[in-house]
C-alpha cells in the first residue's frame, strides 16, 4: 500500500473514538482500587483502633503520607503514556522529603536507641506479601489502562504503573497495620512499593510495547 | 510555523473536518520522512523500510492522536512517536541483510517517489483479521468506501463502523510489531 492510500483511507475514517489517558487511568484506578479494598475488608479489615488513631501519634500521617504517593505516581503515571509529554517528578519528591523529615522527627523524639526495632517493627513480611498482595488489581488496571495509550517508554510507564498501584495497596494495608512508626513506613513500604514497581518495569517491556 | 499550524489542522479533525485531518497527515507524513530518512540511513535501511517507518507512525499519529492534549506542543509528540516507531522497524529488520544505503544515498527516489513506494501491506495483513473487521478493512482500504457508505453497505452505525475500523487497525499496527 502507498502511503497517500494509507493518509486517504485514514482522513476517510476520521476521528478514532478514544477518550483520554488520563479518564481511562482514573476509571481503572477507581475499580482496581474498589477491587483491593473488597479483599482488603474481606482479609484484614481496619484496625481496631482505627478511627481513634487517626488523629493520634503516626497513624493519620502514614496514611497521608502513602496516599500522597498514590497522588504523586498518578499523574507521571499518565504523562508517560503520552509520546512527549514530561512526567512531574515534583510530587514524589515532596513525598519523599516528607517521609525523610518524619522519620528524623521521630529520631529526634523518641532517640536512637531502640530505632532498629522501631524500623524492624513487628509485621515487616507481612507488609511484604500483603501490599503487592493489594496492589494487585489496581496494577492490571494501570497496565490495561496504559495499553490504550502511548507509552514510548514501556518499562519506565510500567514501573509508574507499579508505584501508583504499589501506594494504593500500601495504603490499604497502611489502614490495617499496628506500625505506624515513619521508620517502619520508610524501610518496610519502600521495599514492599519498589518491588511492585521492579515487577512493573518487567510488566512495562512486555505488555506496554505498542 | 508549521506546528501551530498541524495543531490547528488537528484541532479541526477533531471537531470533524476530513480535509483538514488529510492535509495534517499529507504533511505529517513529509516530516515523519525526513526525521527518520536520517535513522534509516545510519541502520542501513532501505527506501521501503524507511516508507515502512513513516507508515506505521502516520497510522500510530492516527490510533493514538488522543494522547496529545491540546494544551501541550504538538511537535515533541509526534517526534516521540516517530522515534519510538523508528526503533521498532530498525530493530526488527535487525536480522536482516542490507545494502548499505550510503552507497546510492545520492540517489534516493525523490520524496514524492517514496511515498508511492509499496510499502508493508496492510491489505495483505487484513487478511488475517476476522470475516467482518476484514471485510470492513477492505470496504476502506481496496473500495476507498467511506464511513458513511460502509455503514449503509454493512447496515450499522457510521459511530460502530469508526470503532469497528479503529479496533481492526490497532490490531493490524500491534501485528505490524508482532505484538499480538
Amino acid at each position: 500500500m502507498r502511503t497517500d492510500d494509507l493518509i486517504d483511507a485514514l482522513a476517510r475514517q476520521g476521528r478514532p473514538p478514544e477518550p483520554s489517558v488520563g479518564r481511562v487511568l482514573r476509571v481503572a484506578q477507581a475499580f482496581g482500587f474498589a477491587a483491593s479494598a473488597m479483599l482488603f475488608m474481606a482479609i484484614l479489615g481496619p484496625r481496631a483502633d482505627g478511627v481513634d488513631a487517626l488523629f493520634r501519634g503516626w497513624y493519620g500521617l502514614k496514611l497521608v503520607l502513602v496516599g500522597g504517593l498514590a497522588a504523586a505516581a498518578f499523574p507521571v503515571a499518565e504523562a508517560l503514556a503520552r509520546p512527549g509529554a514530561r512526567p512531574p517528578a515534583v510530587g514524589l519528591m515532596v513525598v519523599a522529603a516528607a517521609l525523610v523529615l518524619a522519620a528524623a522527627v521521630d529520631i529526634a523524639l523518641l532517640g536512637a536507641d531502640g530505632a532498629a526495632s522501631r524500623l524492624l517493627g513487628r509485621n515487616g513480611l507481612h507488609c511484604m506479601s500483603l501490599v503487592p498482595l493489594l496492589a494487585a488489581a489496581p496494577f492490571a488496571a494501570a497496565l490495561i489502562a496504559l495499553r490504550r495509550g502511548a507509552p514510548t517508554r514501556p518499562g519506565l510507564a510500567g514501573a509508574a504503573a507499579g508505584l501508583l498501584s504499589g501506594a494504593l495497596g500500601a495504603l490499604l494495608y497502611g489502614v490495617f497495620c499496628p506500625d505506624d512508626s515513619p521508620l517502619f513506613v520508610a524501610f518496610w513500604y519502600t521495599l514492599a512499593i519498589g518491588l511492585v514497581t521492579a515487577l512493573g518495569v518487567l510488566a512495562g517491556r512486555l505488555f506496554l510495547r505498542w | 510555523m508549521a506546528e501551530e499550524r498541524w495543531r490547528t489542522l488537528l484541532l479541526a479533525a477533531r471537531a470533524g473536518d476530513g480535509a483538514a485531518y488529510r492535509t495534517l497527515l499529507s504533511e505529517l507524513a513529509r516530516h515523519i520522512r525526513n526525521i527518520a530518512r536520517r535513522a534509516s540511513v545510519s541502520a542501513h535501511l532501505s527506501a521501503a523500510d524507511l516508507e515502512d517507518i513513516v507508515q506505521e507512525t502516520l497510522l500510530a499519529v492516527h490510533l493514538k492522536q488522543h494522547t496529545w492534549n491540546a494544551d501541550e506542543p504538538f511537535g515533541p509528540w509526534v517526534r516521540a512517536i516517530t522515534r519510538y516507531k523508528s526503533i521498532d522497524v530498525i530493530r526488527r529488520r535487525g536480522g536482516r541483510t542490507h545494502l548499505p544505503i550510503e552507497d546510492y544515498a545520492d540517489s534516493l527516489p525523490a520524496e514524492t517517489a517514496e511515498a508511492q513506494l509499496p510499502a508493508r501491506d496492510i491489505i495483505r495483513m487484513a487478511e488475517t483479521l476476522g470475516e467482518k473487521p476484514r471485510s470492513i478493512v477492505l470496504a476502506m482500504f481496496v473500495d476507498g468506501l467511506s464511513t458513511g457508505e460502509i455503514a449503509q453497505k454493512f447496515s450499522m452505525t457510521e459511530g460502530a463502523v469508526r470503532v469497528a475500523v479503529h479496533r481492526a487497525l490497532s490490531a493490524l499496527s500491534r501485528r505490524f510489531g508482532g505484538k499480538d
